[in-house]
């Protein structure tokens, strides 16, 4: 028996300054198993890989089998075309896909215009005031409701007889209803970015709620200002924060699909609303195409990530 | 009576059964569970023919399941939901489970031929131009509608209307039918009397304040009315659409859309109301109700007598595979649904026809609702049914596809 002596194994673990007495303790036929690392790693990231792969791997693989099957008048046959890439190729989905790509760098640009003096009078103007928290809490408010409600709830503020037109027109600074506020490009950006900017704004305060006081002070001690502290502290240990709150939103306007629709009035599409067009036009190839390649295009941005900055930033925050 | 069995098309089952695991298949892999690949038809599908031999008159009689039920699941767009089902549940003991589904002929189509949705609802309700092509594909039965005690009361119009036929037969009901045109609000736009013409959406005096529904299914055919009637374009098939003829008419609108023409395309009932009670637009296709919702808001507004003709539309229930096996029982609510208390209902929620004169009578028998109202809403939607001018026009044409590609190429 390999444990006929408790006090000799305890003796060999902390021999080793490491105590293995849970692994000591397994029966012999078992030590194998945990001795070996890469066993032993494989058990370990077994189980998640299991969830991984039927929650995750599973539907992403059969978007990719599904988008070079062949279209037929009622569904689909497994096999192999690549005439749904050419559908998306070839059409006006390719313009969408990028005015989708410059709305999402839009809204990101916006995400951070907004979203980092905020995140910067909560993380480190009023980061000890006890009423921080739950304001910013309030940011998080409007993710209780129905999402198509929320947006819904623009066209009191922007159409005609909405909030917006009603101060315009009483206090003079128009004569009738601006029209452009509402069913325009104008409202879709104003309907993500309220949307989106919660996305940027915990991250962002995340990362500056972690930068220690002495290090602001010394900023403060040395003679910074604070726009020079906000500079040379600030931005670069919030960075991390920002990326992360930047592809939040960078990805969410990718899949967005309801504010186009209802505030957009035809005249401003994404891609996600593409997506659904084909599915709803039983076209599942075409719409698993489309889907590959956004897909593909956020992945070769998070490996660009990887390349600039690293994935280990996502750790520190 | 004759019977015959009926000649199954194996290619077509098994086509079906490939579609219908694909269905599966995509569902299930999405959710990451097996559920989306239950079911099987498993219909014993026989047909009865008879001829009398007096002039030809073929009734053909299904007779594929009798299994009792003491709740049925009714799939369907919410215009044929009568909201209370209790006049049918006391009347044969039997409950209805109703499933709201989308007005969509694409999801429609999709999900009751390769999906399970005619294997877990016993009735389908949707646009009957469906009728055709889902009993091709086998989504669908044949419903006994001559044997129903109600179906002597259907009106000719209803029951010659075209949509609901397969092969020259009577397929199945509709239930609910109108014929669209647009609203407008006459103090913005001028005298109803002045106003008979599609023109009105597309008048450069109304530009940024009319506008179209995102789906084609209802804005389509009234734009081809329009380019055709009024020797704008040379529509071909008014009905079925071809290529030719969607590129005359997505071309046209596109001119139009980027002109500035459009407020926005419109989707939802909330958002039609809306839209005109704000005003944001002054004329609108849309659905008739819309202008009895705005009535009720003291709202003046209309809805259009076009010259061109109306855009007609019948809503009605399918006897799915699952229907078909219980068929006795299904085909009591279809025979409801001909009914007195079923037709006053329906006018009176939605101001739409039902398919007999018994909603009027039960209407003028009963003091819950206005025998008025209901009559003068039959006498106008069948006048609009047997006009010259107004079209069925198919909701799932060969082009569907290309419709699908280029009326989003028109809302994007």
């Amino acid at each position: 028996m390999a444990y006929d002596n408790p006090h000799a194994a305890n003796e060999r673990s902390e021999s080793r300054g490491v105590d293995f007495s849970a692994q000591e303790r397994l029966p012999a036929v078992l030590r194998p198993l945990i001795d070996n690392d890469r066993l032993r790693f494989g058990l370990q990231v077994a189980p998640w890989l299991g969830l991984l792969t039927l929650f995750v791997f599973l539907p992403l693989a059969s978007i990719f089998v599904w988008s070079v099957a062949i279209p037929l008048p009622f569904g689909f046959e497994l096999g192999f075309t690549l005439e749904n890439y050419q559908a998306f190729v070839d059409s006006y989905r390719l313009g969408i896909f990028w005015t989708t790509i410059q709305e999402a760098v839009l809204q990101v640009g916006l995400s951070l215009l907004f979203g980092f003096p905020i995140a910067y009078y909560a993380g480190v103007r009023k980061r000890h005031s006890q009423y921080t928290f739950p304001v910013m809490l309030l940011f998080a408010i409007p993710f209780l409701t129905s999402y198509i409600l929320r947006t819904l709830s623009w066209i009191s503020f922007l159409g005609s007889d909405g909030v917006f037109n009603t101060i315009l027109l009483t206090t003079g600074l128009v004569a009738e209803p601006v029209g452009w506020l509402l069913y325009s490009k104008f409202a879709v950006r104003v309907g993500m970015l309220a949307s989106y900017l919660p996305f940027m704004i915990f991250p962002a305060w995340l990362a500056m709620s972690r930068i220690e006081d002495e290090i602001l002070h010394a900023s403060a001690d040395l003679g910074g200002s604070p726009l020079a502290t906000i500079r040379h502290i600030v931005l670069p240990l919030s960075i991390p924060g920002l990326l992360i709150g930047s592809v939040f939103v960078f990805v969410g306007v990718l899949g967005e699909s309801v504010v186009p629709v209802i505030l957009g009035g035809g005249n401003i599409s994404l891609i996600a609303t593409i997506i659904d067009n084909a599915v709803n036009s039983a076209r599942l190839p075409l719409a698993s195409a489309i889907s590959a390649i956004v897909l593909l295009f956020a992945i070769s941005l998070l490996l660009l990530w990887e390349y600039v900055f690293g994935l280990k930033t996502v750790g520190e925050i | 009576m004759a019977r015959r069995s009926d000649n199954i098309d194996q290619d077509g089952e098994t086509r079906r059964n490939f579609l219908k695991l694909s269905g599966g298949l995509a569902g299930a892999a999405t959710v990451g569970g097996l559920a989306g690949c239950a079911g099987d038809s498993g219909s014993d599908s026989t047909t009865t023919t008879s001829s009398d031999g007096g002039g030809g008159d073929t009734t053909t009689t299904q007779d594929d399941g009798g299994n009792d039920v003491s709740e049925l699941s009714y799939w369907a767009v919410g215009t044929t939901n009568p909201e209370e089902w209790g006049d049918f549940t006391s009347e044969t003991g039997i409950d209805v489970n109703y499933s709201a589904a989308a007005w969509s002929p694409g999801e429609t189509v999709t999900k009751l031929i390769q999906g399970t949705a005619s294997n877990d609802f016993d009735l389908a309700g949707n646009d009957t131009t469906l009728t055709g092509i889902l009993s091709e594909q086998g989504a669908i039965e044949p419903t006994n509608l001559q044997d129903m005690e109600n179906w002597a009361h259907v009106y000719d119009e209803v029951k010659n209307s075209g949509p609901t036929e397969v092969d020259g037969e009577q397929h199945s009901l509709s239930s609910v039918q109108n014929g669209d045109s647009v609203a407008y609000l006459p103090d913005e736009v001028g005298d109803p009397g002045s106003i008979n013409s599609y023109g009105i959406l597309f008048d450069e005096e109304f530009k940024g304040k009319t506008s179209l529904e995102a789906g084609w299914a209802t804005a389509y055919h009234k734009v081809a009315l329009y380019l055709e009637r009024n020797n704008l374009e040379d529509i071909e098939n008014l009905a079925e659409p071809t290529e030719a003829d969607i590129d005359k008419v997505v071309g046209f609108l596109l001119d139009q859309k980027n002109a500035g023409q459009f407020r926005t395309f419109w989707s939802g009932w909330q958002t039609a109301v809306n839209l005109l009670s704000k005003k944001e637009v002054v004329a609108m296709d849309t659905w008739e109700p819309v202008v009895f919702a705005l009535r009720d808001q003291d709202m003046n507004a209309e809805y259009l007598e076009p010259k061109e003709g109306y855009s007609l539309w019948a809503i009605g229930p399918w006897l799915t595979q699952k229907g078909a096996e219980n068929r006795a029982t299904s085909e009591k609510l279809v025979n409801w649904m001909m009914g007195g208390w079923y037709g006053a209902q329906i006018t009176t929620i939605r101001g739409y026809m039902s398919s007999s004169e018994l909603g009027i009578q039960y209407a003028e028998e009963s003091d819950d609702f206005d025998a008025d109202f209901v009559q003068s809403r039959h006498e106008e939607v069948r006048s609009r049914l047997s006009d010259d001018v107004s079209v069925f026009g198919n909701r799932y044409p060969e082009t569907f596809s290309y419709m699908n590609e280029q009326w989003n190429r028109l809302t994007s």
